[in-house]
């Protein structure tokens, strides 16, 4: 390695910590001012924004629209995520908005710092950064006035900043694209009164590690077609408590990648505001073994 | 991922579900009887009228009229000993085109009074069950 590439791992860091802390100043803020009017759909109907931007939970996007906007209305959510596991630490910021509760448009970046495994591999940068631009639409149905489940069709549009790491591991592609499909249905009487949500998503994807890594392999270079679940159940009017299982394809020889899961806890003090705890099993990531940690998300929305 | 983890998860996820699920009343008792009820009818009708965003559509009603009409509904809807001989709710909102967004307002506002009248987060959810279906009936009449 030259010294051009010998960056110093403190600043990178506390420069995504920094940024992180903006966006979080920046959603309490604008949550606090009530010069715009909010949406009218229920408390905790529009989700949380999950880690590529859209509207779901912790890992997986679900068939609702971000924010409030019910039909003849607009709504939305920005978001500062952070995630921390055992070897890795995944910093996302993104702002999503959706038209008449039918179409959500969503723009997200993720980084995540890879200090553990830059130097020792001689790794030629200790960030992966990509961008996620999304797009999806509600098809029919209500999360919760329908019989049928709500289902909606999204796609992620992704976009690595620099491919250098991601082709070092055998990755064929800096750029994907995700196709899902989602269905989401919230049982007001649940269990005993508490209601359950539950949410099916089924992805098309080439992406290593969300995409982070690459497209595509040297193991594999066709779609993965993968499920991915929630549960859930309102606790509280403003408490959701779920847990969410992701499958990830397997495309790269130099290390496995596992499917993961959360166990997570969504709090809405009100409609411009929501916190999201959580605890991940992310497997082996890169080589690293057994990646878990916690998982802590704010957002804005209206 | 290890198979323990998932274990303990399955295993969480099931304690909080079964721990759920443990109850006795009906539904009606639970609501707080005629009275409860009548004191969340009441209550959801007076915030309708002040909210500016769905006041119009109380303007010619006639609220002590609205207020037993609904009451009924809710004890005959809860098992409670009453009838409801009420019209038909597409015939009663016919004319009215309320909108999904009126709708959600309204009912965010009956889940406020069931809080003012001291209603259980399950309760309230268990009534919210018994209304949503009627949504098709109401909206866009």
């Amino acid at each position: 390695m030259t010294k051009a590439h010998a960056i110093p791992n403190i600043p990178k860091q506390a420069h995504r910590m920094l940024t992180m802390l903006i966006a979080c100043w920046l959603i309490i803020a604008s949550s606090s001012i009530n010069a715009y009017e909010v949406g009218s759909r229920l408390l905790a109907t529009g989700g949380v924004t999950q880690i590529e931007g859209s509207a779901g939970s912790g890992i997986v996007p679900w068939a609702v629209l971000p924010g409030y906007g019910q039909k003849d209305e607009w709504g939305g959510e920005a978001f500062a995520t952070y995630v921390n596991t055992d070897d890795y630490d995944l910093s996302m910021v993104g702002v999503s908005v959706a038209i008449n509760n039918r179409v959500e448009l969503s723009l997200a970046t993720q980084i995540l710092g890879i200090d553990s495994i830059a130097q020792p591999l001689g790794l030629p940068d200790n960030e992966l950064k990509q961008t996620v631009a999304g797009v999806k639409v509600k098809l029919f149905g209500d999360l919760i006035y329908t019989t049928l489940p709500q289902v909606s069709l999204g796609i992620q549009y992704k976009k690595n900043t620099d491919f250098d790491v991601p082709a070092l591991t055998g990755a064929k592609d800096d750029h994907g694209v995700d196709f899902y499909l989602a269905a989401t249905k919230l049982w007001l009487s649940g269990i005993n009164g508490y209601p359950i949500l539950l949410n099916t998503t089924v992805r098309s994807t080439k992406a290593n590690q969300l995409g982070l890594l690459g497209f595509g392999g040297d193991l594999d270079d066709s779609r993965s077609i993968l499920f991915e679940g929630s549960v859930g159940v309102l606790l509280r009017r403003d408490l959701l408590l779920g847990f969410d299982y992701r499958q990830k394809p397997d495309n790269l020889s130099f290390a496995k990648e596992d499917d993961w899961m959360d166990l997570f806890i969504a709090w809405f003090p009100n409609k411009h505001l929501s916190i999201t705890g959580a605890w991940t099993e992310l497997g082996d990531i890169a080589g690293k073994k057994n990646q878990s940690g916690f998982y802590i998300s704010l957002e804005g929305s209206f | 991922m290890k198979l323990e983890n998932l274990n303990s998860f399955t295993y969480l996820i099931v304690l909080s579900f079964v721990s759920l699920s443990i109850n006795a009343d009906t539904l009606y008792t639970e609501l707080g009887g005629s009275e409860g009820i009548n004191k969340l009818v009441t209550k959801a009708v007076e915030v309708s009228h002040a909210d500016q965003r769905i006041a119009f559509l109380f303007e010619d009603s006639d609220d002590e009229e609205l207020i037993i009409q609904i009451s009924d509904q809710i004890c005959f809807l809860s098992d409670g000993p009453c009838e409801y001989d009420g019209q038909d709710m597409d015939e009663v909102h016919s004319g009215m085109e309320i909108t999904e967004a009126e709708f959600d307002i309204f009912v965010a506002i009956v889940i406020d009074a069931m809080e003012y009248a001291d209603i259980s987060h399950s309760s309230r959810n268990k009534l919210l069950a018994l209304l949503a279906p009627m949504r098709e009936e109401i909206i866009n009449q």
